[in-house]
């Protein structure tokens, strides 16, 4: 069960001020054995037309993460360790603190471990890593692949994990991993918003209940004896379900008019089939990376003396990317990323029929991205996106018309210890 | 003078490229159970895919933080960049799928480090190794 709090909207420089201001912590310790790391940084965003995640028509700010990790370990098989994220996005997190990760991790062997708690979800290169922006060179993964309005169904899950290495001589090696666990959702998150509040009309978004009933992820990677050449596939399944209570009749002033209420109606949508497929290549400085998804998910709406309403969906994305390290402090990268909500209507015909544009039916998004890094643990990023198509541009936040073809502008400022 | 422009070319080369995979030494613990180990073992090692010696003691790699050597070692052995190297055991971090080598700043350190520590493996220039360590041969 989820409630709504009250939003933060500052925004800007709310947490990692108090990281970069703090003088001591800025580094990495130990306190003992517990090992202490971190990280805090501050975007910008600006968009040519469509406000997109956030007011970004007009530059926003809201755009920051900071999370701090202990782990400690507590014997030669045992890890035990919790990571707290906070992060603002728009309307998203809010920069309320929440648990990213936190279980106890047994390795029985080289083959065979096993993490209990809440897990990181593995799917594709980057899903994991998807919230620290160090690892990679773009401030915006692929979002054909890393939906920014899926980050917190993808994100981790309370359950457990198991997997391992499993070494196969001149065949390379095979990491494994298979996740299955179960979650609360947050409203106020864009993904959320955009799922269920237009399905909900006349509920307060805190009456909602949201949760993940469950999760199962699998996740293979080979390393194939080529080198530099990794290999990956994922496969998960998941239900989510929105439940709100019904809205009495509501009499107005005048006795004979009554305002309608809604029955209690409840959202079911079930991810029946996300695959992706990966494909990486490192060469000295040079890495190139591409990755396929396709999703085959179920919304069902049951409203009461209404009946039930049932519809499929089938969606896919691809991108390709390249990026190269020039030297210890730049390295630039670029990636053209294809998205279809609908895999069968990829011309946006039967959008029209619906009265709505062609170009919700695709985005096309191509981006160059520069990742310096000046000193030991500072990074900036400067990003630029081309997007034709507004299929990932939320209406609720685009009341008035969306504009095919548009421009990002992204910058990005991280601290890490 | 044929032989003279060579040397020339020798010893420029010498100068200007680092150390390769002939200078580097890969060193354990002397109760160690191997006295070799493939590239893709010392890999998984590294990136802390493999965790134990055959028998089940637990394996205990560091690192150097910076230099010449520590290039080198990844360039030759790990196939990766500094960069590359750090952003993985990044991510282990951040992720929380594991904790990195320890890092030491300087080869004195690895070798006293790995000389005391049953398990223990590093890597340093073949010129500093001294004391009771066991040399790893990398097929």
């Amino acid at each position: 069960m989820t409630r709504k709090r009250p939003g933060l909207k500052h925004g800007f420089l709310t947490f990692p001020l108090l990281f970069l201001l703090v003088p001591g912590i800025c580094q990495s310790f130990e306190i003992g054995t517990l090992n202490v790391h971190g990280f805090a940084s501050q975007g910008y965003l600006r968009t040519t037309d469509n406000d997109y995640l956030a007011k970004t028509k007009k530059g926003s700010t809201e755009f920051n993460d900071v999370a701090v990790n202990v782990s400690k370990e507590m014997s030669d098989r045992l890890r035990v360790g919790c990571q707290f994220l906070a992060r603002d996005l728009g309307d998203a997190g809010n920069d309320k603190a929440n648990l990213d990760w936190g279980y106890g991790d047994y390795r029985f062997r080289d083959e065979l471990g096993v993490r209990v708690g809440k897990v990181k979800r593995p799917m594709g290169l980057y899903n994991e890593g998807r919230d620290v922006d160090m690892l990679r060179t773009s401030i915006f993964l692929p979002q054909s692949v890393y939906r920014e309005d899926m980050r917190d169904i993808m994100n981790a899950a309370k359950g457990g994990a198991v997997y391992g290495t499993i070494p196969a001589e001149s065949l390379g090696s095979f990491d494994y991993q298979y996740v299955y666990g179960s979650k609360d959702l947050d409203l106020d998150s864009v993904a959320l918003r955009r799922q269920f509040l237009n399905r909900f009309p006349g509920v307060d978004v805190e009456e909602i209940e949201t949760n993940i009933r469950y999760t199962s992820t699998a996740h293979l990677f080979w390393n194939a004896p080529v080198k530099g050449l990794k290999l990956g596939v994922s496969y998960e399944t998941a239900r989510i379900e929105a439940s709100s209570p019904a809205v009495p009749d509501t009499p107005t002033n005048d006795p004979d008019v009554v305002v309608p209420g809604q029955p209690a109606r409840h959202l079911r949508i079930d991810l029946d089939s996300v695959w992706v497929t990966s494909v990486q290549y490192r060469r000295g400085d040079l890495m190139l990376t591409a990755e396929y998804i396709d999703t085959v998910q179920k919304f069902t709406m049951d409203s009461g003396p209404e009946g039930r309403v049932s519809r499929k969906g089938h969606s896919l994305g691809y991108y390709g990317g390249i990026d190269y390290r020039f030297n210890p402090w730049l390295e630039v990268g670029g990636y053209y990323s294809v998205y279809y909500p609908n895999k069968h209507d990829r011309n946006g015909s039967e959008l029209v029929a619906y009265g709505m544009p062609d170009y919700m039916g695709w985005q096309k998004d191509a981006c160059i991205s520069f990742r310096f890094d000046p000193v030991p643990g500072w990074i900036c990023k400067l990003e630029g996106h081309y997007i034709d198509g507004a299929a990932q541009v939320f209406d609720y936040q685009n009341p008035q018309e969306v504009e095919e073809r548009w421009g990002l502008f992204a910058a990005k400022v991280t601290y890490s210890f | 003078m044929k032989k003279t422009v060579l040397l020339c070319l020798i010893l420029l080369v010498s100068v200007v490229l680092p150390a390769r995979a002939g200078s580097i030494v890969v060193v354990a613990h002397t109760d160690v159970p191997v006295s070799a180990l493939s590239g893709d073992e010392l890999q998984r090692i590294f990136l802390g895919k493999k965790m134990f010696w055959n028998g089940g003691r637990r394996i205990f790699p560091v690192c150097l933080k910076r230099g010449g050597t520590h290039e080198s070692f990844l360039k030759s052995y790990m196939d990766m960049n500094v960069s590359q190297f750090d952003i993985f055991w990044r991510q282990a971090v951040f992720v929380g799928t594991g904790t990195p080598p320890t890092a030491f700043g300087s080869e004195r350190e690895v070798i006293d480090f790995v000389r005391k520590t049953p398990g223990g493996v590093g890597y340093v220039d073949s010129s500093n190794v001294q004391g009771e360590l066991k040399i790893i041969k990398v097929k």
